[in-house]
């Protein structure tokens, strides 16, 4: 058992199997400090760095980092299980050593193979868990026999995605601990506000593409690059300003305003075109067959809103 | 369509499922969806406990199209998707070709990027073993490539999709593929690298080597142009006097995309996608959805009806060369064997006198 390792990274299986074993009661002063620990994470984008000494203290981490889960498996909603995901992969990144992150990559099934004096990934895994960056793409990549080379930088940051895709899913099982059932309803304050001013400035009729998209952003939804980039110009062609939009993108758990910021206006400044149906179907986007070929045509020409043939 | 005509084409359907037996794999996993007149896909969510209860379904239905899915399910007939108990989908490629009637010159062109995705990017550098790789004949148009390799199984859109855009070479620019260290150092490719940016590497080895003014002029000299040859054997890009560099090298980069293979981002992506069924007849041309060996075939082998003849008139000016071949103008009523005559009816081109 390494304590050590398992109060620095609690979110792994070595923190797990000593949870299991010694299967603690949960006091109010942990939920207390677990909830603080949780705000923390979701006004900073990183968790609190703390330095446990002794082997209690440490035993406390794993089990305020226990705690935070329940507090947000009872609250269940998917923008601050995101949010704290985030966080904790973020800070997980910045504190790990290379050796530390090939244990919890092991854990994660990412694991490296060296090859020809360099180290690489199985395609597979890779594909999996790369970040959605250019610099990543795989065109840009060297591929061979079924490998994609990677720097060791690059580890720890696919780590640190691996890290963040297992914290997204929701812990299992009901809570039924009313104190962390309550300690759960003061972190609503942290969820967006739908703001009455988008809503009039975005309402009207929607193509289903569009509607559907717009669904998920109010559901705290992480979307993916194609999806916020067709939401953008969507908007801008309709004439809503980059600021509405960029309220909008607020709702999303990994919302950075800087990025999002520099997206809209880049797209606004090249006057960018909305991609049409087919680029849409291929981003795997389109919904519905409308019977139109642009997203922009939507209630000109068709609104038959057949459901589409998933096949 | 006539009902006699549409009659005519289902009994030389029908009379296809009779005469074979259509061995699939994975039978009991896979959905399955067939169509008619109307559409492609008329009905899906089909399963079948053995492939004897597939061909009994066969016999009995002629279907102008069958389909089948790409995933493996734990209840292929269950509904909506959500409860199928999904267990991975194969890998699939769809290479299709723009063709009105069957061109032999457009369908080897396709054939060739069919096998260079086999040979240049499946088996190299996807690391898949030839005997999980299965080439089939879509039938009308094309070629799809089935990869059965277990390491791509549970791959979501997201993923298949960057596969799909990687072979086609989607967001490639050769421009990052290099960097600037602190002495001014330019860092690229190797020509032993696996990928675009070996490729790259090895297409200017290459035009150095033939054509060297096609960059600059310095390089008709022998040692400028060891030197920065050998440079880029090393990932050194830099051992040159010629000034910018990775600009000069725009033109070669042209050549770059020439070497991606055009498949079709939608099919690829799409884990719950119903594919033409291999052995099965494609509605839209009466020829076999033909699995081809080794790589080579012609399309004749695809031919499902040889012998009896049929009298057609054509509706337009034809000239469709499979097998024997037909050639006429509109109006004309020519005898042909079975197959052209299914295959004019099908298109469009001709009514059954």
């Amino acid at each position: 058992m390494d304590l050590e390792f398992a109060a620095k990274f609690p979110f792994t299986n070595e923190a797990k199997k000593i949870m299991d074993e010694k299967k603690p009661e949960i006091s109010d002063g942990v939920i207390e400090r677990a909830l603080e620990r949780v705000r923390y994470a979701l006004k900073n984008g990183r968790v609190m760095a703390s330095t446990p000494m002794s082997a209690e203290e440490k035993f406390e981490e794993i089990l305020i980092y226990a705690a935070s889960r329940m507090i947000l498996a009872g609250i269940n909603n998917p923008f601050l299980t995101n949010k704290y995901a985030v966080a904790w992969a973020k800070s997980a990144y910045e504190r790990m050593s290379m050796e530390e992150a090939r244990r919890i990559g092991e854990e994660l099934g990412i694991k490296p193979v060296e090859r020809k004096g360099g180290l690489f990934l199985p395609i597979e895994v890779y594909l999996r868990f790369s970040p959605d960056d250019v610099a990543y793409s795989l065109v840009n990549r060297e591929v061979e026999e079924g490998y994609v080379k990677i720097k060791e930088r690059e580890f720890l940051r696919i780590v640190q995605e691996g890290i963040k895709n297992r914290l997204e899913s929701i812990p299992k099982g009901r809570v039924n601990d009313e104190r962390i059932k309550r300690a759960g309803e003061v972190l609503k304050e942290f969820l967006p506000k739908i703001d009455r001013k988008i809503t009039s400035a975005i309402k009207g009729d929607h193509p289903p593409c569009i509607t559907s998209l717009l669904d998920q952003v109010y559901k705290h939804e992480n979307l993916g690059h194609h999806a916020r980039w067709s939401l953008s110009v969507y908007f801008l062609n309709r004439g809503v300003e980059p600021e509405t939009i960029l309220s909008l993108f607020s709702n999303l758990p990994d919302f950075s305003e800087k990025k999002t910021r520099y997206y809209i206006e880049h797209a606004k400044k090249r006057g960018y075109t909305m991609p049409s149906c087919e680029t849409m179907r291929s981003y795997g986007l389109c919904v519905a067959e409308c019977g139109i070929k642009n997203p922009l045509s939507w209630g000109r020409y068709g609104r038959k809103g057949k459901e589409v043939d998933k096949g | 369509m006539e009902e006699r005509e549409k009659k005519w084409i289902k009994d030389r359907f029908r009379r296809y499922y009779m005469s074979h037996e259509l061995r699939p794999d994975a039978v009991e996993e896979r959905e399955f969806g067939y169509g008619d007149w109307e559409k492609k896909i008329e009905a899906r969510h089909l399963a079948f406990e053995n492939a004897e209860k597939l061909n009994n379904f066969l016999r009995e239905m002629a279907p102008l199209y069958v389909s089948r899915s790409t995933a493996y399910y734990e209840r292929p007939g269950a509904q909506p998707m959500g409860n199928k108990g999904w267990k991975g989908s194969d890998l699939v490629f769809d290479l299709d070709a723009e063709m009105d009637v069957f061109d032999r010159a457009v369908f080897e062109k396709v054939r060739g990027d069919a096998i260079r995705l086999i040979e240049e990017f499946l088996v190299p550098e996807f690391g898949v073993e030839k005997k999980k790789i299965s080439l089939v004949f879509s039938g009308n148009r094309g070629f799809h490539v089935h990869v059965f390799d277990e390491r791509f199984r549970m791959l979501g859109r997201e993923e298949r999709r960057e596969i799909a855009s990687y072979l086609s070479g989607i967001g490639l620019d050769y421009r990052n593929f290099f960097t600037e260290d602190s002495n001014k150092k330019i860092l690229g490719p190797k020509p032993d690298e696996g990928g675009y940016r070996g490729r790259f590497a090895r297409m200017v080895i290459g035009v150095l080597e033939k054509e060297p003014q096609r960059i600059s002029k310095i390089f008709n000299e022998e040692s400028e142009r060891r030197r920065f040859i050998e440079g880029i054997k090393e990932g050194v890009w830099s051992k040159t006097r010629m000034p910018n560099v990775v600009e000069r090298l725009s033109e070669v980069a042209k050549g770059l995309p020439v070497k991606s293979i055009n498949v079709d981002v939608g099919v690829t992506q799409d884990t719950s996608k119903l594919i033409r069924l291999p052995g099965s007849l494609h509605g839209s041309t009466g020829l076999i959805v033909l699995p081809v060996k080794d790589y080579c075939m012609e399309i004749e082998d695809a031919i499902a009806f040889e012998k009896e003849g049929v009298k057609v008139r054509l509706k337009e000016r034809v000239d469709v060369r499979i097998g024997e071949g037909v050639k006429g103008e509109g109006g004309d009523v020519v005898d042909v064997p079975e197959y052209l005559g299914l295959y004019l009816l099908l298109k469009n081109k001709a009514v059954l006198v």
